[in-house]
């Protein structure tokens, strides 16, 4: 055996002997079909068609190349290829030889690829993450353990998102205590105190048209580990030199009929906290008929810086929130929530530009001061019957605030200022119906709404003298805008399924008075 | 006789534009670590790579963007930060295989600045593995360029002589490549025809000439002291001394965890 491994270790040890071939030059110059040289042209060298690359070029600038090939191959296999025109194949002796190759143009398209971004696959389901799992000791509140999970980002404004779409509900132990603010508990709601996070995939939350409308949304529900849990976060700060505050408590209290949720929250030191209180909610109305507020006037604002607003923003803050879940009975839900939010807001701002001209150099240099006021009421009391037959959804909802801004600009040709009182007031129902009756289901929507602002603006001295006074300066400018919207929009109709098929009709009116 | 002539004009004008654009597009997404010691402060940036004839531009989608935008008819402007955040690589780098050169384009702050290179920068060794990426089959080769080690993998079927960044050389454009740490990771992510081929996008003609020594230094001192290399032009900031002091440590911080650059040393 000793003896035969010793005759097979020679004779390896001949052809490696044999395998050191002395090198071939192959070199050549490529040209198109109108004669012209072409740089850049690949060249591979391999033994025949198929197998790997032994040696390769690429034509220099006057479409030349040149190649040592190492192999005991009698022939070799020469491939030249350039885009736009037809491979150039040959096989060829195995000596050094110079060659020239005509390569003829061809409309052959290359393979395209794209790669889509990966997309987490699971659908209709339910997707449980134990936060245990994702929790370190970095983390406080709930919202540092949303952002590490799959598929879920959390905007700068708090509104988390899966799969790129905004999340449609939030629930804590099933109930919906928040609607679309849920940032104050996302914020505030320790982590400890969860033991999972569900995400609902196609999660429809209204129960009667579960199988009749799908959803694309996906929802989310917190698991508390407790079923009685008190939790929250209490936070104060102090510092000297200018004197800076802040202040934020936020006791709550879930049990599987009542929660709550209470903030008091206090700072300046440019925390924004009035985004605890932004609602998220999706709205399936039209703006028109809503109650939000509308700026028609505005003093001259100071650019954003682009940096976090801790850095830049001089506030004095106070926000106040309270909201309250009880359930009656199975079902069937009753909230309140009210907040308030109070702010002062200084701003400086300096704007310098430069123009360029042949001759000079201008520089204009414009200082802004502003003083914002800003008080603000909200309130919301919701009913809501979700049960498998029926769904009622009755949401009366006020807003009011009394905003004031005063602006001061500072320019070499003068100084202005500017003065404006911006009060609003809303007040909205909205009633949302749905039942079903045998195989269809009946909906009615109504939508009755009243808003009402009082805009006033000062500006002196006055502006655009052009326009208003033929060309004569002039003392003071005052501008009023006056709103009072009444909106009503009821809608109703049914819907029939027919086998795969769902059918929906649509009766609406609607009515607007503006003025 | 007319009929000959006009196609004689068309097919030289089909000539000269095959000439002047770029016909296909490459599109590779990079992983790199920011900070050498650091392996948290790995990042993602897409770059693309426009292929024609003879020449081929490559940059950071953010780049290519900006350039998109300021071609435009109407030109639309970016704020510096917003183009900041959109990438952490400015540059443009044009490879030209009649002149067998590359030119590396960057504007620095308001400096526009070039350099010349050869485009041969790595002697790269074939290896005897194969793999297929995205449906190519593909080849191994090896090769050392300004400090790093390289693994690449070339598609001898689309026959670029190519690659992101400066990488160029093989039989084929390069689909993968990485340096053995796993500091720059780029991997083709799309490979494209242009339904309408591009044409060149920037004249680089009012870029100053320099040498990458110089290039480097320019760009590396702005990157250490922004405001400073602003104000030195004749930017004022209507700040306090303290906030500038504050804002000029947080800059020096983040500059000092950007030290892992793709070139480590200069190619002699």
């Amino acid at each position: 055996m000793d003896y035969f491994k010793q005759i097979f270790l020679f004779l390896i040890s001949i052809f490696v002997g044999f395998a050191s071939y002395s090198q071939t030059e192959i070199s050549g110059q490529i040209f198109d079909d109108q004669n012209e040289k072409l740089s850049g042209a690949t060249v591979i060298i391999s033994k025949d068609s198929v197998s790997s690359i032994l040696a390769y070029g690429i034509s220099d600038t006057d479409g030349k190349f040149k190649i040592g090939v190492k192999t005991d191959s009698e022939f070799l296999f020469l491939k030249v290829s350039y885009i736009g025109f037809g491979t150039f194949k040959q096989t060829v002796q195995n000596k050094a030889q110079t060659l020239q190759v005509k390569l003829l143009p061809s409309s052959e398209s290359l393979k395209e690829v794209i790669v889509k971004s990966e997309i987490l696959q699971q659908r209709g389901d339910t997707l449980s993450f134990s936060v245990a799992a994702f929790k370190d000791k970095n983390d406080r509140v709930i919202a540092d353990i949303l952002k590490k999970l799959p598929g879920i980002n959390i905007r700068p404004n708090g509104q988390i998102y899966y799969k790129d779409e905004p999340i449609q509900k939030y629930y804590i132990e099933g109930l919906d205590l928040l609607e679309g603010r849920y940032n104050m508990a996302n914020n505030n709601l320790s982590a400890d105190a969860v033991s999972r996070v569900e995400i609902l995939e196609n999660h429809q939350p209204v129960k009667v048209l579960d199988s009749l409308e799908f959803s694309e949304r996906a929802s989310i529900n917190i698991k508390l580990k407790k079923d009685v849990t008190v939790s929250g976060t209490a936070t104060v700060g102090m510092g000297a030199a200018p004197l800076l505050w802040q202040t934020k408590v936020t006791p709550m209290i879930f049990t599987k009929k009542r929660q709550a949720i209470v903030t008091y929250q206090s700072n300046n030191t440019g925390n924004d906290v009035s985004g605890e209180i932004r609602n998220f909610s999706i709205n399936f109305f039209e703006n028109d008929f809503d109650i939000d507020k509308e700026d028609w006037l505005s003093i001259k604002n100071v650019l954003k810086p682009p940096f976090s607003s801790e850095r830049w923003l001089d506030n004095n803050v106070h926000l106040g929130s309270a909201n309250i879940l009880q359930r009656l009975k199975d079902d069937l839900d009753l909230k309140l929530n009210i907040s308030y939010l109070n702010d002062y807001q200084q701003q400086d701002g300096s704007t310098q530009t430069r123009y360029f001209t042949p001759t000079d150099t201008i520089d204009v240099i414009e200082n802004t001061n502003n003083d914002i006021f800003v008080s603000k009421l909200e309130g919301q009391l919701t009913f809501e019957k979700n049960a498998d037959k029926n769904y009622l959804k009755d949401q009366l909802e006020f807003k009011g605030s009394w905003n004031a801004n005063r602006g001061f600009i500072d320019r070499p040709d003068g100084q202005i200022k500017q003065q404006l009182d911006n009060p609003f007031f809303g007040i909205k129902n909205d009633l949302r119906l749905l039942r079903t009756v045998g195989k269809q289901l009946i909906t009615f929507n109504s939508n009755i709404g009243f808003t009402e602002t009082n805009q006033d603006l000062l500006v002196q001295p006055g502006q655009f003298e052009a326009i208003f006074n033929d060309g004569d300066s002039y003392g003071e400018i005052q501008q009023q805008v006056s709103s009072r919207k009444i909106y009503t929009d009821n809608s109703a109709g049914f819907t029939k399924k027919f086998g795969q098929f769902t059918i929906s009709q649509n009766l609406d009116f609607r009515s607007r008075i503006n003025n | 006789m007319r009929s000959i002539i006009i196609l004689a004009l068309l097919m030289s004008l089909g000539h000269l534009k095959a000439q002047k654009s770029y016909s296909y597009k490459a599109t590779y997404r990079l992983e790199y670590q920011e900070n050498s010691t650091d392996t948290n402060s790995i990042k993602s940036e897409i770059g693309v790579l426009y292929l024609g004839n003879d020449h081929s531009r490559y940059s950071s989608l953010g780049k290519a963007i900006k350039d998109s935008l300021e071609n435009m008819t109407n030109p639309e402007t970016m704020r510096m930060d917003e183009y900041n955040q959109m990438t952490d690589f400015k540059y443009s780098i044009y490879k030209d295989y009649k002149d067998n050169e590359l030119i590396l384009a960057e504007k620095v702050f308001q400096y526009e600045l070039k350099y010349k290179q050869d485009l041969k920068q790595i002697d790269w060794e074939i290896q005897p593995e194969n793999k297929e990426i995205l449906g190519f089959s593909v080849q191994k080769a090896t090769g050392t360029f300004a400090g790093r080690n390289y693994i690449a993998w070339f598609a001898p079927e689309l026959p670029f002589s190519n690659g992101p960044y400066k990488f160029s050389g093989l039989p084929g454009l390069i689909l993968e490549i990485s340096d053995l740490q796993g500091h720059y990771d780029f991997s083709l992510t799309g490979f494209q025809e242009l339904e309408k081929p591009v044409d060149k996008l920037m004249n680089l003609d009012s870029y100053k000439a320099v040498s990458q020594q110089e290039l480097d230094q320019v760009r590396d001192d702005y990157n250490r002291d922004p405001i400073g290399t602003m104000q030195k032009a004749g930017i004022k900031f209507g700040w306090s001394e303290e906030d500038e002091a504050e804002q000029k440590k947080e800059l020096t911080k983040k500059y000092k965890k950007r030290n892992n650059p793709i070139e480590l040393h200069f190619n002699e």
